[in-house]
């Protein structure tokens, strides 16, 4: 499996400088709250491809644009290889995006969240 | 709400359709902060309702819509007839498909603001947004008038045919190598008829054997005072690939250079292959026949015909014209740039001369020598031109402050 790091500092810092410290705050809680529903849809629908690729592409997205470049690579991993991956497989590599999306959610929690506070 | 956002919504409205929450909230704060009242839908319903009902001053739209995608989008507003709407695509699906939804925008006619992948580029973005809007090019197709075979033969019998010269560039130099000499026929009662026109109707009521004499005849004998300037320049004629069945062809050619005192090496003829070239066995006679005689063969819109490869493989050219279409959108498409430097390396792979038909800026310049195009032709050096107004901007472009200028272009001229 690629190794991702975690985080891509000039990613977010590009969106910090276009839309502002406080819509950071604010567009985190959402894409936090947004990706754990996501990630629950993912876990629900083994049997279902389309669905997992659907999900898998929207997480890669939205945490590519935030630069959490981990969730994003393992949400890639999954939306172009799910189709070849057994259960057992998808199993995995979901339960692997979840670790990650926990790692990156108190990342973000202890450092993202206070930093643009503190900004504004 | 977000700050600096300004009180009236200056920009107008702006429709984001995104199925995904956290991009529809991007994309609508970057709009809002631009000045634009924002209206943010998630599915393809939503759109299409909004779209048929609501006037909008910009759009964005993800490609990927849950059950529908956006090229069904894209279809629905061209059909509602809003061509000058700007849209901005965002996709994250690979490259190709991106560029291909960008030309199936085109080819409706829309108003393509820009293409982004993802993850956004949120700077790009911005950009695009604030675009001014473009005005959509109408295909304005010309209609033929009232004209049969009896017109076409009539026109032929008065002379109404004539030729004029686009300039041939070599691409290094900045010199001019060569010209195309195309068909042009000016009526008393309809005015001048374009060849996308009348070429189609001379083929098919029989005609192009008398039509290419006219033209052969024409631009040899033209050519004798060109050559005597400027004594390394080949002109080009269009010969159809349905008079590759001619076996006198060769003969009647050089009994034309002859009569003009014109060296052969200054004849190229252009050869469109067609489904119309059906005995190929005759064709490459006729063309090894010409090519032993001195003359010069070029396949013409290489890439647009049914078996550009086999004819490249079979036939004695010496020169390929890389067909306009491939050409035009080279700068900007990356899959058009791939097309134009697979024919490069073809051409190269023959031992012929490479030419780029169809270029019009310098963007498009910059990439077919990139490419590794030999030649250039198009509106950025001439239009087609009368072989005085041919003969004026040679002698223009000699003058050494012109020497160096690619785009030494005359300003009106009629073609």
């Amino acid at each position: 499996m690629t190794a991702y790091p975690l985080f891509d500092k000039t990613i977010f810092r590009i969106l910090v400088t276009e839309l502002g410290a406080e819509d950071i705050a604010e567009l985190l809680d959402v894409f936090l709250a947004d990706t754990s529903d996501k990630l629950d849809a993912l876990g629900l629908n083994y049997g279902d491809r389309l669905t997992t690729k659907r999900e898998a592409h929207a997480i890669k997205s939205s945490a590519g644009t935030f630069g959490f470049a981990e969730l994003s690579g393992l949400a890639r991993d999954i939306e172009r290889g799910s189709e070849a991956m057994s259960e057992a497989e998808l199993q995995q590599a979901v339960a692997e995006l979840r670790r990650s999306f926990d790692t990156t959610t108190n990342f973000a929690r202890a450092n993202l969240m206070n930093a643009c506070l503190e900004m504004i | 709400m977000s700050p600096g956002a300004p009180g009236t919504d200056a920009r107008g409205r702006l429709l984001v359709v995104d199925d995904d929450l956290l991009q529809r909230t991007v994309i609508g704060k970057i709009g809002s902060k631009l000045g634009f009242q924002i209206i943010a839908v998630s599915s393809f319903e939503e759109a299409s309702r909004l779209l048929r009902s609501q006037s909008f001053d910009g759009m964005t739209l993800d490609l990927s819509l849950g059950e529908h995608d956006g090229v069904e989008l894209l279809r629905l507003i061209a059909d509602c007839r809003l061509n000058a709407l700007p849209i901005v695509i965002i996709s994250g699906c690979e490259e190709r498909i991106l560029n291909s939804t960008r030309r199936v925008a085109e080819g409706l006619a829309l108003t393509v603001a820009d293409c982004l992948p993802k993850p956004l580029n949120l700077a790009r973005l911005r950009e695009a947004l604030c675009l001014p809007h473009r005005v959509t090019a109408e295909a304005a197709a010309a209609a033929a008038p009232g004209i049969d075979r009896g017109r076409l033969a009539l026109g032929l019998a008065r002379n109404e045919f004539f030729v004029e010269f686009q300039p041939k560039v070599e691409l290094l130099t900045g010199k001019v190598v060569g010209a195309e000499a195309l068909a042009r026929w000016r009526t008393p009662e309809f005015g001048v008829i374009s060849p996308a026109a009348f070429i189609p109707m001379v083929e098919g009521f029989g005609l192009m054997p008398e039509l290419t004499n006219v033209i052969l005849s024409s631009a040899i004998a033209q050519s004798r005072t060109l050559i005597e300037k400027h004594p390394d320049l080949a002109i080009a004629v269009n010969v159809s690939g349905s008079l590759l069945s001619d076996l006198m062809l060769p003969e009647r050619v050089e009994g034309m250079l002859r009569s003009e005192g014109v060296p052969a090496r200054h004849l190229i003829v252009e050869v469109t292959e067609s489904v119309a070239m059906s005995d190929v066995d005759r064709a490459i006679d006729i063309l090894v026949r010409l090519r032993i005689k001195g003359v010069g063969a070029a396949i013409d819109d290489f890439g647009t015909g049914y078996s550009s490869l086999a004819a490249l493989a079979r036939f004695p050219f010496n020169e390929l014209k890389i067909d306009g279409s491939f050409v035009k959108g080279c700068d900007t498409d990356p899959d058009m740039m791939k097309i134009v430097k697979g024919c490069v390396g073809l051409a190269k792979a023959f031992k012929m001369k490479v030419v780029a038909e169809g270029v019009e800026n310098l963007a498009t310049l910059a990439s077919v020598r990139e490419a590794g195009c030999d030649i250039g032709q198009g509106h950025l050096f001439a239009p087609s031109l009368a072989a005085d107004r041919f003969e004026a901007w040679m002698g223009r472009r000699s003058e050494p402050a012109q020497s160096l200028s690619l785009g030494g272009r005359p300003v009106a001229v009629t073609m």
